[in-house]
């Protein structure tokens, strides 16, 4: 019974739906039990959609929707204006790209744009060492795509070079993951110069010490990327954040989130999947992030940024002050 | 809860004990916060010792035993889990 009756709805739908389609403010066709007065009648009826309801004086003949369509009938339903789903944080953004969304070194998974700066004349995204230089091993010139890897993004994706990065210091850790690995290299070739035969050993004897994860990408043109950080807006300028300060940020993966600062100052040691990293001087903030969150700007609650969010937990944010990101970089914010 | 002591001070304590701190099982940071009781903030300045996991007393070597305070300042330790870097996994 059931489906005979839909199968002629589904019928009499194909027959008018492009007719239907054509009247002003209707925005779709479907089917479905007709509603009256907010509850379900238990009747099958023909479902169109409006963007706004208007009394049937105010429209033109040819606009009026029949109350029924060879014996089926018709519901008038306001659903507004219907908008394709908008650009989220792990989509693919042209042409213009705002901060806040996935961007990736060609060889890393993903992290976030975190704001954009300026040194001299040129304008830099910022973001962390380990999102856009594959921790110490990208060279400059490499790709930056966006979106990063890890959300489809391929060599059709650059967006940006490598431009600079602040090395992280792994200490004794094994130097694949460090900048020990291809300064050895050069050292070793000039030693080879020189005629000797010693190579240098890539291992330092003592724990580094950190104050930044941070490093800048070139945009391919100027205009490719915002300083209107998504969900946020425009930063007000630099702040500083100290204890129970309220914090903002958007990320690749957690969006806009806000948290509160807990501690000042932290000294922390760093997983980065294997080698450790000790960090000092650092801010924590409650949890407000998970992994793809890296690069972040984060904002005090009158948008003034105060830090570069690149690490945490799940109870725990760790951000690096942004004055040390901006002097380690010799960058101001790009306003 | 008055605020015994200064972010000042509090600093320099922490400067002269973290070293020793970090060296200790679980802990993974060291920090200047406000001492936390049920999950809420006290209003007193506190070292914070992060640690991966709390751990009972008795299964703890002593030196690895977190002292309450240093130097008359509370030391409050907080488990914070396993802190990485935030690319995506």
């Amino acid at each position: 019974m059931i489906t005979e009756l839909m199968s002629r709805m589904k019928r009499v739908k194909g027959t008018y739906v492009y007719e239907l389609l054509s009247k002003q403010n209707v925005v779709g066709v479907g089917l479905g039990y007709k509603i009256s007065r907010g509850v379900s009648t238990g009747e099958l009826s023909l479902v169109v959609s409006v963007a706004h309801k208007v009394t049937p004086s105010a429209l033109a003949a040819e606009d009026l929707v029949p109350r029924a369509l060879d014996g089926i009938k018709t519901d008038v339903v306001e659903t507004g204006v219907l908008r394709a789903f908008e650009l989220g944080p792990r989509d693919r953004w042209r042409p213009v790209v705002p901060p806040g969304v996935t961007i990736g070194h060609y060889r890393i998974t993903a992290g976030t744009v975190g704001c954009l700066v300026r040194r001299g004349g040129a304008v830099f995204i910022l973001s962390n060492n380990h999102v856009l230089c594959d921790c110490n091993q990208g060279q400059e010139e490499d790709a930056i795509l966006q979106p990063g890897p890890a959300d489809g993004g391929t060599t059709d994706d650059r967006i940006a070079t490598l431009a600079d990065c602040v090395p992280l210091d792994f200490g004794t850790a094994p130097p694949e993951c460090s900048i020990a690995q291809w300064s050895a290299g050069l050292l070793n070739y000039v030693a080879g110069a020189f005629g000797s035969h010693h190579r240098l050993q890539a291992v330092k004897q003592t724990e580094g010490v950190n104050r930044v994860d941070a490093a800048l990408a070139r945009p391919l043109s100027p205009d490719l990327a915002s300083n209107e950080i998504l969900y946020i807006g425009v930063p007000a300028g630099v702040g500083t954040a100290t204890l129970e300060t309220e914090v903002q940020k958007t990320g690749r993966t957690t969006g806009h989130t806000q948290g509160a600062i807990t501690q000042v100052d932290a000294t922390l040691r760093i997983d980065y999947n294997g080698p450790t990293a000790l960090f000092t001087g650092q801010l924590v903030a409650g949890p407000m992030s998970q992994p793809g969150d890296s690069g972040s700007a984060v904002l005090d609650m009158d948008r003034r940024v105060v830090g570069l969010l690149f690490a945490g937990s799940n109870a725990a944010t760790i951000i690096n002050p942004i004055d040390e990101v901006l002097s380690a970089l010799s960058v101001e914010l790009a306003l | 809860m008055s605020m015994r002591f200064d972010l000042e001070q509090v600093r320099v304590v922490k400067v002269a004990y973290e070293a020793d701190l970090m060296r200790k099982a679980n802990v993974v940071g060291v920090g200047i916060g406000l001492r936390q009781q049920g999950g809420k903030p006290t209003g007193e300045l506190a070292i914070v010792v992060s640690v991966t996991r709390k751990v009972p007393l008795s299964q703890v070597a002593p030196d690895d035993v977190i002292p309450r305070e240093l130097e008359q300042i509370p030391v409050d330790v907080q488990a914070v889990g396993e802190l990485r870097a935030l690319h995506s996994r």
